[in-house]
C-alpha cells in the first residue's frame, strides 16, 4: 500500500489543459481527464499578475496577487452592462428596479454611486473592490474618478463580483464554465475531498461545489451554504435522502473538505475537523461535475484540488487530508 | 486505509528536482497539445501527497496505541514537511 497519492483514484490539480479538456493527474492515462465548455471567451490572471483574455472552451488557471499557485476558476455566466469597461468613463447604467447588482473596480481608482444606489468603491489593485447594492430605480449613475493604469469597471446582476468582462458600446455576457468528468466506481465507500475558496457571507445564496452522478441519476451535491457551513446533500438515484451539514463556517480563504462514506454512514471533515456524520445509504457514482452548470450567480468558485477515493478513508486519514 | 507505512522521505527520488509524476503529467499534457503550468506548485502537491498520513498517521495510531493523546497532528506533518525538505548531500 502506498501514500494518499498512490491511493487516490482520481487527482485533479491546477496545472494542465487545452481547449475542452482539464486534465487530471490520476489516473496518468487520461480516462478521467475532464471535458470542458464555455461557449464565451472570458479572462484570466496570469501569473504576471495580468488579466488577460482566454479562448472560448479553454479552462482558466487564475493566478493569486503577488505569484503563488494558480487554482481553476469556475464562474456561473455574467453580464456586464457598464460600457467600454477597460476605459472606464462617467456613466448612466440602466437597470432594474428593486434589484440586487455588484459593481466592481478592478485596478486603481474610485467608482461612486448616485441615482439608483449609492456608494463608493475605491480599487487599490487587481483583485479588486465591489459594493453589492439593491436599486431604488431605473438609472443607476456610476461616476469613475483618480483612475491609473489598467482599470476594469463592472455592473452585473447577483450578489457577487465576478471576472472582467470587457465591454466596448454594449452589454457583454460571459457564459458558464462547465467542466465534468467520470471516476471509477466503487460500490463499496468511497472519499471525496477538495480545496475550494468561494465568496463568503451570511445570506448569499448556495455556492455550488461539485455534483455526484451515476447513470441512475444524481447521487450527492455538494455546497456552501447561504449560512456559510458546508452542506452536502445526500441522494439515492436522484431522490433526496438526508443532508450532512457542517458544525463550523467556512473560513475566507481555501476550505478542505473531505466526505467519506462507508457504505452506511456519511461523515464530513472541514479544515481538520469531523464536522458530523449521517447514517445514509446513497448512490455510489461513476461521474462528476465541477461547478459551474447552476444558475445560483453567487457560484464563483476558485478551486485547487479534486480528489477521490475508492474508499472510504478513516477520520484519522481525513483530518490530515484536510488539515 | 490510504496505506499507512515507514517511509525513507528521499524515496521518490525527486528532493530537489521534480518528480517523476510531474515530469510525466507535463509530458503526457504537452504531447496532447495542452499546456502545462505552474510545474513548483505540481511538484509540491505531489510531494505532499505522498509524504501525507504516513508518517505522521503512523506516529499518531502508535500514540494512541499506546494509550497515549496526540494532538495538532498538522503541526507533526508541517514538521515533517519542514525535514524532508532539508537535503542533506
Amino acid at each position: 500500500m502506498g501514500n494518499a497519492y498512490d491511493n487516490a483514484s482520481l487527482i485533479v490539480t491546477p496545472n494542465g489543459y487545452k481547449a475542452s479538456k482539464i486534465y487530471a493527474l490520476k489516473p496518468t492515462d487520461g480516462s478521467s481527464d475532464l471535458s470542458f465548455s464555455r461557449a464565451s471567451t472570458a479572462l484570466r490572471r496570469n501569473s504576471s499578475g495580468v488579466w488577460e483574455s482566454v479562448a472560448s472552451n479553454v479552462p482558466r488557471l487564475n493566478y493569486p496577487i503577488g505569484g503563488g499557485c494558480p487554482s481553476w476558476l469556475f464562474e456561473p455566466q455574467a453580464t456586464n452592462i457598464f460600457l467600454n469597461s477597460n476605459a472606464p468613463a462617467t456613466q448612466a447604467v440602466t437597470v432594474a428596479n428593486a434589484t440586487v447588482y455588484t459593481i466592481s473596480i478592478r485596478g486603481i481608482g474610485v467608482v461612486t454611486l448616485s441615482g439608483a444606489a449609492t456608494g463608493v468603491i475605491t480599487g487599490t489593485n487587481s483583485e479588486g473592490s465591489s459594493l453589492t447594492v439593491t436599486t431604488s430605480s431605473t438609472s443607476l449613475i456610476v461616476t469613475v474618478s483618480g483612475l491609473s493604469g489598467t482599470v476594469y469597471v463592472q455592473v452585473e446582476t447577483g450578489s457577487a463580483a465576478t471576472s472582467p468582462i470587457i465591454t466596448a458600446g454594449s452589454a457583454v455576457t460571459r457564459l458558464v464554465d462547465f467542466p465534468i468528468g467520470t471516476m471509477v466506481q466503487s460500490t463499496t465507500g468511497y472519499t471525496i475531498f477538495t480545496n475550494v475558496k468561494t465568496l463568503t457571507g451570511i445570506g448569499l445564496g448556495d455556492r455550488y461545489v461539485f455534483d455526484i452522478s451515476n447513470s441512475s441519476g444524481r447521487q450527492g451535491i455538494f455546497n456552501f451554504s447561504q449560512t456559510n457551513k458546508c452542506e452536502f446533500a445526500i441522494y439515492l438515484n436522484s431522490t433526496f435522502v438526508n443532508r450532512i451539514t457542517s458544525i463550523n463556517n467556512i473560513i475566507n480563504g481555501f476550505n478542505k473538505v473531505a466526505l467519506t462514506f462507508n457504505g452506511s454512514t456519511y461523515k464530513l471533515f472541514l479544515n481538520g475537523v469531523l464536522e458530523g456524520s449521517v447514517n445514509a445509504i446513497g448512490g455510489y457514482p461513476n461521474a462528476y461535475q465541477l461547478p459551474q452548470n447552476f444558475s445560483d450567480p453567487n457560484g464563483n468558485i476558485l478551486q485547487n484540488y479534486f480528489e477521490y477515493y475508492t474508499t472510504a478513508i478513516s477520520d484519522t486519514e481525513a483530518i490530515a487530508l484536510t488539515t | 486505509m490510504l496505506g499507512i507505512t515507514t517511509t525513507n522521505a528521499r524515496v521518490g527520488g525527486f528532493r530537489g528536482g521534480v518528480s517523476a509524476q510531474t515530469a510525466a503529467f507535463r509530458t503526457r499534457v504537452i504531447a496532447d497539445g495542452g499546456t502545462f503550468e505552474a510545474i513548483t506548485c505540481l511538484n509540491s502537491t505531489i510531494k505532499q501527497l505522498q509524504s501525507l498520513n504516513q508518517i505522521a498517521t503512523t506516529f499518531n495510531l502508535l500514540v494512541l496505541a499506546d494509550g497515549g493523546t496526540f494532538e495538532q497532528i498538522n503541526c507533526v506533518q508541517t514538521n515533517i514537511t519542514n525535514l524532508q525538505n532539508i537535503n542533506i548531500n
